[in-house]
């Protein structure tokens, strides 16, 4: 247990909620695309967290219990396309339908905010460990 | 026989060292404050005091240990379930501020064993 695990566990939580900024970025970049690779509109995509040990074999109990974080997969949400009627739009189908993203630009909008507020808890933690080791640091002067 | 100054470094260097650790407790806490069904974990000081308090006396160097967990392995306690939907337990504000004020108990233990140590360097003639 020192100063570098608690910058690990800290470092681990800033790439999770980088990862969760970039694929809000990325919902919100195609929040119009029609057309995929794999075939019709994107769908908007999810981040999934998981709790990770962080402990070395030969570890504390205290280090055994201790969790990073880490990104497991990156999700497709399920939930429908929305279709609208634009009949003379290239993808559309013989009804003259289109279907558009599952994204919603409030939907991800919120998520943004909430994922760099987690983003700067993290940053704290590691300015506070900071200081804690520059008072360790001072103890030997 | 008390030794100048050794019993109050001994101290500190039990309350740094959970504080420490509680720093990286609450480290991970705040790192999975979005991850799904994780519970919040906590060292709790009062854990820590009684189990020094309660240690027994060895009268003989054959005697093992007994009463009282060791202060250098604390107890991790589980907090509740989260009421989140996604099962998470974890107020980001309240541990911001647990792990600020863990902190700062930990650099004011960091300054008061600066100054122990600068009162035994005086003692022996090197301050």
């Amino acid at each position: 247990m020192d100063m570098s695990d608690i910058m690990d566990i800290a470092t681990s939580g800033l790439r999770a909620q980088r990862t969760r900024m970039t694929v809000t970025a990325s919902n919100i970049a195609n929040a119009q695309t029609t057309r995929t690779e794999e075939g019709g509109p994107y769908r908007r995509r999810d981040p999934v967290f998981n709790a990770s040990r962080v402990a070395q074999p030969f570890a504390s109990q205290l280090e055994q219990k201790l969790r990073s974080v880490s990104v497991s997969r990156i999700a497709e949400d399920p939930r429908e396309p929305v279709t609208r009627y634009l009949p003379h739009h290239p993808d559309s189908n013989e009804d003259g339908y289109v279907e558009f993203p599952n994204v919603n630009l409030v939907e991800e909008q919120a998520n943004l905010v909430s994922a760099s507020r987690s983003f700067q808890a993290n940053l704290l933690v590691m300015a506070k460990v900071k200081s804690m080791s520059e008072a360790l640091l001072r103890v030997g002067q | 026989m008390p030794s100048f100054g050794g019993e109050a470094i001994n101290a500190l260097q039990t309350s740094m060292r959970f504080r420490m650790a509680r720093e990286s407790v609450l480290a991970a806490n705040i790192a999975n404050a979005d991850t799904p069904g994780y519970r919040r974990r906590d060292l709790s000081f009062e854990g820590v005091l009684s189990s020094t308090r309660t240690q027994m006396e060895r009268t003989h160097s054959g005697h093992l240990a007994a009463g009282g967990g060791d202060v250098s392995r604390p107890r991790v306690e589980l907090g509740p379930r989260g009421t989140r939907p996604d099962g998470n337990g974890v107020d980001l504000d309240q541990e911001l501020v647990a792990a600020n004020r863990n902190a700062g108990a930990f650099i004011d233990q960091a300054n008061v064993l600066a100054r122990v140590s600068a009162l035994v360097r005086t003692a022996i003639g090197q301050g």
